[in-house]
């Protein structure tokens, strides 16, 4: 898990567990049922996921962080089972071995979510080639075609 | 990699998009497609490459319909479809990427298999005679046009930067460099002239000088760039700083000297494609870059290098592919800088970062 991930779910953890560390049981009750959508007084895993990706879109380790919370096994997520889940969310980042990526990797993360994407055409564009001459790419077509844009200079 | 996957339905391009990195080899910035393609033509007969190039117009747009990465790569398919992008590309994810694609080849291309690099006579005008400016760190270019002249090229080219806090307050150091543009061969005639940079706003900048003359150069003739630093407080942004840039130059073969005076209009915003002066992105990326060599033998080795950065001094230093930067290969990378002066300008360079 890169830095700039860890510092972002470390302080999305403020506001998903403030309630479970604060004395107003009220607010934690709120929340619960805020995630409790079809209000059984339990989480379906589903719910639980829905709640942890809506306060935190980028922790990806739904799966350890709803193992280590159903203490009963039962695939739900009871009230008390809840109330434990800012503390088991440091256990499971605490575990993760921080393994730093590669500056490139990172970026190339990144870039992957970002238009074009692969399977994206690309569209009409003319440009020149090296003689001056006006060059559509669709003239291209028909072989694999390697571009590169790296800085020379 | 084109080598060895030409005849196997693969054409490569090398787009170029813009100089990344203006005073490396000397570059300055083209201000048009005829100065784009006169790099390329440079590029392909320095690196005696076969690789066809593509030039993108003048608004980006191929960088654009790229997504704009600094450095990356693209794989199309036949029916133009992307198959592999990376921001930041590398000739092995780009061997594998193929591998994986097309296939193996029997036979990989080795470096000592292509023809060696052409390296070009050094002028033999007079340079670094010119002590540089020390100027503040991160600066950014502003956004800047010239005005077409009809008659003649921009054989002399401004460059305008600003520190960070011109950009968000409107107010702070303001950096004009005259660079002298090495396509044409030309240099300064400083018995003629000095050169001058005059001014103009209507009320919307205000500036500490409006007249910028360079100083008293001892040789008649040298190709330093010419340097200035004010503060300015811009107003509004929109309005135009115009700026007359008088100098004159004769070409190397003395076949002509002329004075000119060309125009740019100046805006109070950032441009992300006039790229980055060295003294800038280098401070940033490969400062320190011998203090690393832990067991001091010279060479880094990749348990030398900062975890996260491995890819990038490899990438950008390693020109043998063998996993190791050899103090050579140091060297080599550090003298592409600040007008091939090297290692020891480069570290003046630093000390002149406030």
């Amino acid at each position: 898990m890169n830095r700039s991930l860890k510092f972002f779910i470390a302080g999305s953890l403020m506001f998903f567990g403030t309630c479970a560390t604060g004395q107003d049981k009220n607010v934690e009750l709120a929340r619960f049922n805020e995630a409790d959508s079809d209000g059984d007084g339990e989480l379906s895993l589903l719910e639980f996921r829905s709640y942890v990706e809506a306060k935190l879109p980028m922790f990806e380790k739904f799966e350890l962080l709803a193992e280590r919370l159903d203490s009963d096994r039962n695939d739900t997520i009871s009230p008390e089972e809840f109330g434990r889940r800012r503390d088991v969310v440091k256990e499971v980042m605490a575990d993760s071995t921080p393994e730093p990526m590669e500056f490139a990797d990172e970026f190339n993360l990144r870039f992957l979510k970002q238009k074009p994407l692969v399977g994206d055409t690309i569209g009409d564009l003319v440009a020149f080639d090296e003689n001056g001459e006006e060059l559509d790419f669709a003239s291209l077509r028909g072989k694999y075609t390697v571009f590169n844009f790296g800085c020379l200079t | 990699m084109y080598r060895d996957y030409r005849d196997k339905g693969v054409q490569f391009f090398y787009v170029y998009k813009a100089v990344e990195h203006p005073e490396v080899n000397n570059f300055v910035s083209a201000l048009n497609i005829e100065e784009r393609l006169k790099h390329i033509a440079h590029a392909k007969d320095r690196f005696q490459s076969e690789i066809p190039w593509i030039c993108d117009t003048m608004d980006h747009q191929v960088e654009r319909a790229f997504g704009g990465a600094p450095n990356g790569g693209f794989i199309l398919d036949p029916e133009g479809r992307i198959v592999r992008k990376r921001f930041w590309a590398n000739p092995q994810t780009l061997r594998a990427d193929l591998e994986q694609l097309i296939g193996k080849v029997e036979k990989i291309t080795k470096v000592e298999d292509l023809p060696t690099a052409f390296i070009p006579e050094p002028r033999k005008i007079a340079s670094g005679v010119v002590p540089r400016l020390p100027l503040p760190g991160r600066m950014r270019p502003l956004d800047l046009q010239h005005v077409p002249d009809d008659d003649h090229p921009f054989f002399a080219k401004l460059r305008v930067e600003g520190t960070p806090r011109l950009f968000n307050t409107g107010k702070g150091d303001l950096y004009f460099g005259v660079y002298l543009d090495p396509l044409y061969k030309v240099h300064w005639n400083n018995r003629a002239g000095k050169v001058k940079l005059v001014l103009k706003t209507e009320g919307n900048v205000i500036l500490e000088r409006q007249i910028l003359t360079s100083s008293e150069v001892k040789e008649d003739a040298d190709v330093d760039p010419r340097q200035f630093l004010i503060e300015a407080t811009f107003k509004d942004q929109s309005a135009p700083l115009i700026a007359f840039l008088t100098y004159t130059v004769c070409d190397d073969a003395e076949t002509f000297c002329i004075e000119l005076t060309q125009e740019y209009h100046i805006y109070g915003r950032a441009n992300t494609n006039l790229g980055t002066r060295p003294g800038i992105f280098l401070n940033e990326m490969f400062a320190n870059v011998r203090d690393m060599d832990a067991n001091g033998d010279g060479d880094l080795t990749t348990d030398e290098l900062p975890p996260g950065k491995v890819s990038m001094y490899v990438g950008h230093m390693d020109y043998n592919d063998n996993n190791i930067i050899e103090k050579d290969e140091i060297d080599r990378f550090c003298q592409m800088f600040n007008n091939g002066r090297g290692v020891s300008k480069f570290n003046d360079g630093r000390r002149g970062q406030k």
